[in-house]
């Protein structure tokens, strides 16, 4: 039953940016045009690949508010392990292990100490937006500025940086990873695990699920699809900087994902549809900022759609289990 | 040994021990902790975190959150001066509808929370993020600029060498410490975070009162908005980013528990001077300011972990 539901959350997210598409292309001259569109393409890509592990984190009924700085930290890492001359699958390898790391300890501090998502994740926030400002101490390129990394070898440039047919590389990269978790989160025996947790833990538990293990395993997962995200962000726009993801990043991700589908009561979620919130999103984005709106009232409604979204869920809960 | 033992034993005497310590050694290892500009930047920073951190207190005691009490202090400071230089309305009118607005923002924020239900942190974040935005919108991302001398008395004015600022800041503290400490009313936030459905059932209002709670969160961050914008010559759209961080960790460091239940304003009064220090001593020993995000972070972690810690001990305890 609640998989109708959410297939009816897929096809409303779909029907309405096919809607507001159409708005568009009838009064809008704009909008669709090839520099606008690759422009939101990105945006889509970016927001896109991390979504979709979030998606996973939301299902077990985790969260993670760090996403942004920490890839801001991995980014500039990158960048200086790039500037550096190190092997570019070297360093691709490396990146992602780093994201897994932090991943891991977001997820141990969670399962093992038992502290709340929620503080762990905004103390990270917080913590590496002033570390990744903080590497410039140790960088030996951007020695005592704010870390913004550029200059990277042709080989790196290349893996985001051109196009097929005029859609750029990092779009088919977010599109493989959007299909790959998701088929991962509906059919494969471990990542459904997840729906289980979610739902109940103790039950998840007695059931045999290595609850903590699945745990940090997400939190991981997500940390580590952000380093891929990063990565291909900093190749197709030729740099990192320590700014990144701050102070909004994760809060979009999170809307996305809620209006996907997921819930923060865990249990549901589908990476398909917070791929669609990221679309709904971004385009509502670019569309008030083409109209000529003032940028922050953009803003402003990215948190309005994110109340929204969690009144949808809350009610839609409410109407569930009423019998 | 066994007067040590008895002030170690409470969170707010050794807090106040590790402070007096804190202070002996800034003040011995460095010249200028002494010095009348570092107290008064000292006092500058504890003051507008004061205003706020007996509703924070009280919020947390009841087991819940309020994250957006920083872009509540910002929005405010923005509007007051927006009311009186673009509107012309004037001083105390200024004030009173921000106070207002303030207040009402707050009840918003507790009956989405109390009477809709739903999660204090997505709430909380969500009006985070809607007030940061709005307080750009409504002076078009500009500060407010050439607040007038009759409005900067509120905050300037000296009584005995100390700004009337202050002595407004520690009476409110002292009001919410009061509150909760004398009041039944207030105390009952002791049970709600104690256990909600306990406290229902023994016939507390707890959606009214939690309700209550967020407003006086927004009271006072439309205080310590105005305050802090009559500080300075204008209005600054920067001010209160990681205010409710400082705040959730002060509170903590002052011994409550973020599961709600146990707290105390004057703890949490304690763990604001000790964050204030700990800043201080990061700008006196020349360490590179992006450290104390870092020790921010750190500190929560540490805090929580070690609140973690206590709570299991607490239900393994037989």
């Amino acid at each position: 039953m609640m998989n109708n539901l959410l297939a009816s959350r897929e096809f409303f997210l779909a029907i309405l940016i096919g809607i507001i598409l159409i708005l568009l292309g009838i009064y809008s001259e704009h909008f669709f045009t090839m520099l606008n569109i690759r422009g939101l393409l990105f945006n889509i890509s970016v927001y896109g690949i991390v979504s979709a592990g979030m998606t996973i984190l939301f299902v077990s009924k985790g969260i993670d508010l760090s996403i942004g700085t920490v890839m801001a930290f991995i980014g500039v890492v990158l960048g200086e392990t790039l500037a550096r001359g190190v092997p570019v699958l070297l360093v691709i390898i490396f990146t992602i292990l780093l994201g897994a790391i932090i991943g891991a300890s977001i997820g141990v501090l969670v399962t093992k100490i038992g502290i709340n998502p929620f503080i762990v994740t905004l103390a990270y926030f917080f913590c590496f937006k002033g570390l990744a400002f903080l590497f410039g101490l140790i960088s030996e390129k951007s020695k005592g500025q704010i870390p913004f990394f550029g200059d990277f070898p042709d080989s790196f440039n290349n893996i985001a940086g051109s196009q097929f047919y005029g859609i750029e590389y990092i779009f088919f990269y977010a599109l493989f990873i959007v299909i790959l978790y998701h088929f991962l989160l509906t059919k494969n025996k471990f990542f459904r695990q997840n729906y289980f947790l979610g739902g109940n833990e103790n039950a998840a538990r007695m059931v045999g699920i290595n609850v903590d293990f699945l745990k940090i395993f997400n939190y991981s997962l997500v940390t580590a699809t952000g380093a891929i995200a990063i990565m291909l962000r900093a190749s197709r726009v030729q740099g990192t900087n320590a700014t990144f993801g701050y102070p909004t990043f994760a809060l979009i991700i999170v809307t996305a994902v809620i209006l996907g589908g997921a819930s923060l009561k865990g249990g549901v979620g589908s990476v398909i549809g917070s791929f669609l919130g990221v679309i709904l999103i971004s385009i509502i984005y670019n569309a008030m900022i083409m109209m000529g709106f003032n940028p922050f009232y953009t803003e402003f409604s990215v948190g309005i759609i994110l109340f929204i979204a969690v009144l949808l869920d809350e009610f839609k809960l409410l109407t569930n289990f009423t019998k | 040994m066994n007067y040590l033992k008895n002030i170690l034993k409470y969170r707010e005497s050794s807090l106040g021990l590790i402070i007096l310590l804190f202070i002996i050694i800034l003040s011995t290892t460095t010249d200028s902790f002494l010095t009348k500009i570092n107290l008064f930047g000292i006092m500058y920073y504890l003051t507008e975190n004061t205003i706020i951190i007996g509703a924070i207190t009280i919020i947390i005691v009841s087991g819940n959150f309020d994250l957006s009490v920083g872009s509540l202090l910002g929005f405010s400071g923005i509007l007051v001066g927006v009311l009186m230089q673009n509107i012309g309305l004037p001083i105390p009118v200024a004030i009173a509808i921000t106070l207002l607005t303030g207040a009402f923002i707050g009840i918003i924020n507790g009956v989405i929370i109390s009477y809709v239900g739903i999660n204090p942190f997505i709430t909380t974040l969500a009006s985070w993020f809607v007030l940061l935005s709005l307080k750009y919108i409504i002076n078009n991302g500009n500060h407010v600029n050439n607040l007038s001398d009759e409005f900067r008395i509120i905050s300037k004015y000296k009584i005995y060498g100390i700004p009337l600022m202050v002595y407004i800041a520690i009476a409110i503290m002292i009001i919410f410490l009061i509150l909760l400490k004398k009041t039944k009313y207030f105390r009952q936030n002791y049970y709600i975070g104690g256990n909600k459905k306990a406290a229902e059932l023994v016939g507390i209002n707890v959606k009214k009162v939690i309700t209550i709670n967020y407003m006086l969160v927004g009271l006072s961050a439309a205080t310590a908005g105005i305050l802090t914008a009559a500080r300075f010559r204008n209005a600054y759209t920067s001010a209160g980013t990681e205010t409710a961080f400082i705040a959730i960790i002060a509170v903590i460091i002052g011994g409550a528990s973020l599961y709600g239940g146990k707290g105390s304003v004057l703890g949490s009064f304690l763990g604001l001077i000790f964050i204030s220090l700990v800043y201080n001593a990061i700008i006196l020993y020349g360490i590179n300011l992006n450290w104390n995000l870092l020790a921010l972070g750190l500190l929560i972690i540490v805090a929580v972990t070690i609140d973690a810690f206590l709570e299991k001990k607490k239900n393994t305890s037989f």
